[in-house]
């Protein structure tokens, strides 16, 4: 990178917010944390600034720094350990509402997926996921009971399955996850608060723990209108 | 913990997928009529018709009037992670690929877009807009800007014969890597809505990112705008 201090600054905070980094609706740090990081002074972040708040990709808040413009939370796509650890560390203030906890028998689909029985039995968790108060996605995830016998932790109000599996010894490591545009039904519509004609995304997410066994299946149905999702390739 | 009663919708959708996998059922291939499913499941027939219009929202099926339900054609996967070019991936899903060059011509930057291509503010830069049409449908809408600088003399008919990345590798030593992008579902635009005869506001899904050379400069910053329809997105996740 080459150009005047101000100008790799600048570049550099734009791609933060474009990845994700900087997340829309929050605080980016403060001029001389900013300062301290590019190792330069308060004036010369300042002007890197400028543009940005000219642009309309910052705002100011008098008395408490800068915001960036947007109402979309920017999700990382990469990760497994999705929307909680994502939305906590994000502050979007995340909060999961569970609609249905319970067992139900795998059937003929899932008896396939998870290599069991069509009697054997599956957990069920159907929660609604909100962001700053808001519904942002619909979850359904299904494990077999086998990996879990004791539901007693599942009766807490557990926010992270993937910090719940850890503690039974079950290592998640790898997941395949498809994106597509769908519509609901009209009673998840209005769960979600959106009408049934609307479009929404539809994470689908099988994931295989560290023995090659496939242990969940996700469904997400997201809000549009609040998220984005950031992701980086490679060739 | 609570035994919870499977619905009957929710069963249908289930038993649709499984004759499917176990019936080995491929694209355009015909599933058993509603009144041979609903028999068989023991459900009401409202129950299955309900369930395959779900699996038609869900792009599993699709319902030919008077003819039947058909195993839908799938949509083309991309992958967020890799760089597969987009005609390989629909050729390889079975589809028919086109792509039109609508527009190639010279901006100067912007403020914004010379900090995202890291280049100076008015430098040159080539606007290139491609359609990629699809079995006869338009599908995709892609916008372009590269600076003039990195690809000089980039022609239509270069790029009538060639891939754009394959073109600024083989020709112009200009190699991409690695680079980011958002992916959000958004109400068309104007013109791409026009380009994709769909109406403007549909939505529709948008991709916004920037491509980087093997030394992370900045190489390409594109806006990809796809049809839900025919393009869906995958990705393989790790544990951090």
């Amino acid at each position: 990178m080459e150009g005047p201090l101000y100008r790799q600054i600048r570049r550099e905070i734009r791609q933060r917010i474009a990845t994700g980094e900087y997340q829309p609706g929050a605080f980016i740090p403060s001029l001389n944390e900013m300062a301290d990081q590019f190792n330069v002074n308060r004036l010369t972040v300042m002007k890197a600034l400028e543009p940005l708040i000219g642009e309309g990709v910052l705002k100011p808040v008098v008395g408490r720094g800068f915001v960036v413009v947007g109402a979309r939370v920017a999700r990382e796509l990469e990760t497994l350990d999705g929307f909680s650890r994502t939305m906590s560390e994000l502050r979007a203030e995340p909060a999961v509402k569970v609609l249905t906890k319970g067992v139900r028998a795998a059937g003929p689909w899932y008896a396939g997926l998870f290599d069991i029985d069509p009697s054997d039995d599956l957990y069920f968790i159907k929660r609604l996921c909100l962001s700053a108060g808001h519904p942002f996605s619909l979850e359904e995830i299904l494990f077999p009971t086998y990996l879990m016998p004791d539901p007693a932790p599942l009766q807490l109000s557990v926010f992270s399955l993937y910090d719940l599996y850890a503690f039974h010894g079950i290592n998640l490591v790898s997941a395949w996850q498809t994106l597509k545009q769908t519509k609901l039904s009209a009673s998840d519509a209005r769960l979600l608060g959106v009408d049934e004609e609307t479009s929404v995304l539809l994470f689908e997410c099988e994931s295989k723990d560290d023995r090659g066994r496939t242990v969940e299946s996700t469904s997400t149905y997201t809000r549009g209108d609040v998220a984005s999702f950031v992701t980086r390739f490679r060739a | 913990m609570e035994r919870l009663r499977i619905t009957p919708m929710r069963e249908a959708r289930e038993r649709i997928r499984a004759y499917m996998r176990s019936n080995a059922l491929g694209p355009g291939e015909r599933l058993p009529s509603e009144r041979v499913l609903s028999e068989d499941w023991g459900l009401s027939r409202g129950t299955v018709r309900s369930a395959i219009r779900a699996g038609e929202h869900d792009g599993l099926l699709e319902r030919r009037p008077g003819s039947g339900t058909y195993v839908a054609r799938p949509t083309v996967e991309r992958n967020l992670q890799d760089l597969r070019p987009l005609a390989d991936v629909a050729e390889a899903t079975g589809y028919q690929v086109v792509t039109e060059i609508l527009r190639l011509t010279v901006i100067e930057a912007n403020l914004e877009r010379a900090d995202q291509l890291d280049v100076r503010l008015g430098e040159e830069l080539y606007s290139l807009l491609r359609r990629r049409v699809f079995d006869g449908v338009p599908a995709v809408v892609e916008y372009s800007l590269i600076p003039v600088a990195v690809a000089p003399g980039l022609s239509k008919e270069d790029l009538e014969k060639q891939s754009l990345y394959s073109l600024l590798e083989e020709r112009y030593g200009n190699r991409i890597a690695e680079g980011y992008e958002s992916l959000s579902l958004l109400p068309c635009p104007q013109e791409a809505a026009e380009l994709l005869s769909i109406e403007e506001g549909q939505d529709v899904f948008v991709q916004n990112g920037v491509a980087l050379s093997p030394e992370r400069s900045p190489i390409e910053s594109f806006e990809s705008v796809s049809l839900g329809q025919y393009v869906s997105f995958v990705s393989d996740l790790r544990a951090r």
